[in-house]
């Protein structure tokens, strides 16, 4: 992200925080895409993931007062939808895992590869994503929104409450696990 | 196993190399509903009964009293009356420390109905304006002693609005027809609460603070009384096309004034 972007966010975040509401819009079209996505990877639900985003938006908009405008916006707008989340999580209901999206030929990165590499790309991702889904709920947080949603551990920390030093531990215990279970299952290296 | 690399950069290369390939549902439109809610219309959700700590009100035209004293300007009695020119809203100076003679409690005071917001729509001869910010009300009371009615929306506290020590509520916001109301409500501000004019939704208004004020009323014939259980958290007073409205709530005016500029 250049410099130019930033100073024009700075200023729809100020304006947003004098009450420009059109400002504001601007700013949720911007970061509708990453609010829904924290708000699903912790909620689990495409309907309560959207509500959770939608209601952090309208918090975050009133208290844009309370924001320091030399602070970033994204960890500490994420953390507001990532609370509306954590929320609806407790009230229960449907849940979902994440899905991969279906391999098209020519989408791979090795055009090369054999079918028999490709499928085993495939499944070997697949096994991941449900090894990943079986982690312990704040292992599993603290890898998805460090390599799904690539947050800095900073912004890991902000968004969902916790210390840095907290972030890192679950972060190294995850990639532990889930390291040894591809050991145990024989190697995800493709 | 030799020719292995270490386990860690292959199982974050691996996870890194998922991240692109994940089939999240698509992105709802948050833009236009939130610009929507910000701007217009009503939250979807429920409206609870709050069956919380009862808030007593007395009915009808805010009369704001402001203490020569807590202003301390010369001419201030001028001054003060020409900026509350307030539909229904009149000045009178109070001692620095307003003590109200003591009448029965209850007396002068109509406590109003609860009732549903389509319901309160429905009973008052004005357009009741809701904070499209807020969401539906917790709870609506109006009471129909004055012409034209009154309505109170009250919100709970929450994570943005938080509990006003005086009230026990998250967020009041009154409005009526001020000039045609015969009874009024009047506000001692006592030392330490501060009257600042602002501009509100374009019209002339005001913001105390900076002290619980004690919320005395007076009626028509001129009785007054205070209401123990009735503080006043931070206020914010205005008028826009003949509605008087009266937000209470300990937020501060930069807060209050967000919340305003989602009414509709």
């Amino acid at each position: 992200m250049g410099g130019g972007l930033r100073l024009e966010e700075r200023e729809l975040v100020e304006r947003a925080r004098r009450g420009d509401a059109d400002a504001y819009g601007e700013l949720v079209g911007r970061y509708a895409e990453i609010a829904f996505r924290t708000a699903y990877l912790i909620v689990r639900s495409a309907a309560e993931a959207e509500d959770a985003a939608q209601d952090g938006f309208v918090k975050a908009y009133i208290a844009m007062p309370r924001f320091r405008p030399e602070a970033p916006f994204r960890p500490w707008l994420l953390r507001i939808v990532a609370n509306e989340a954590r929320n609806r999580r407790r009230a229960g209901g449907r849940r979902q895992g994440l899905a991969l999206r279906a391999a098209s030929a020519g989408t791979e990165a090795d055009p090369s590869a054999s079918p028999e590499a490709a499928l085993e790309a495939a499944e070997n991702r697949a096994r991941l994503l449900h090894a990943i889904e079986g982690l312990r709920e704040e292992e599993r947080l603290a890898v998805s929104l460090r390599y799904f949603l690539d947050l800095s551990e900073a912004e890991s920390a902000t968004v969902l409450g916790w210390p840095r030093g907290t972030v890192k531990s679950r972060l190294s215990r995850a990639l532990g696990h889930l390291r040894e279970r591809f050991r145990a299952e024989g190697g995800a290296d493709g | 196993m030799a020719e292995q690399r270490p386990a860690g950069d292959d199982l974050e290369r691996a996870l890194s190399d998922l991240a692109p390939r994940l089939a999240y549902p698509p992105t709802p439109d948050a833009r236009a509903a939130v610009r929507a809610r910000l701007g217009d219309g009503q939250r979807r959700g429920r409206v609870a009964r709050w069956s919380g700590r009862r808030v007593v009100f007395a009915v009808a035209v805010l009369l704001l009293a402001a203490a020569l004293a807590a202003l301390a300007l010369p001419g201030a009695r001028a001054a003060v009356a020409e900026w509350l020119d307030l539909p229904g809203v009149a000045v009178r100076s109070t001692p620095r420390d307003p003590v109200p003679a003591a009448i029965p409690a209850g007396s002068g005071l109509v406590l109003g109905e609860a009732q549903s917001l389509a319901e309160a729509r429905a009973a008052v001869l004005f357009r009741v304006r809701t904070p499209a910010a807020l969401g539906a009300p917790d709870t609506v009371y109006v009471s129909p002693t004055p012409p034209g009615g009154l309505v109170t929306l009250v919100y709970k506290p929450r994570r943005e609005l938080p509990e006003a020590a005086e009230t026990g509520v998250g967020l009041l916001l009154l409005q009526f027809r001020g000039a045609l109301l015969p009874q009024f409500i009047q506000k001692g501000l006592g030392p330490g609460a501060r009257l600042t004019p602002v501009q509100v939704e374009g019209e002339r208004g005001w913001w105390i603070s900076g002290a619980p004020h004690s919320v005395i009323f007076q009626d028509a014939d001129g009785r007054t009384g205070d209401d123990p259980a009735r503080l006043a958290a931070n206020t914010l007073l205005w008028a826009r096309d003949g509605i008087t409205y009266r937000l209470e709530t300990a937020l501060e005016l930069a807060e209050a004034l967000q919340i305003v500029a989602s009414l509709r």
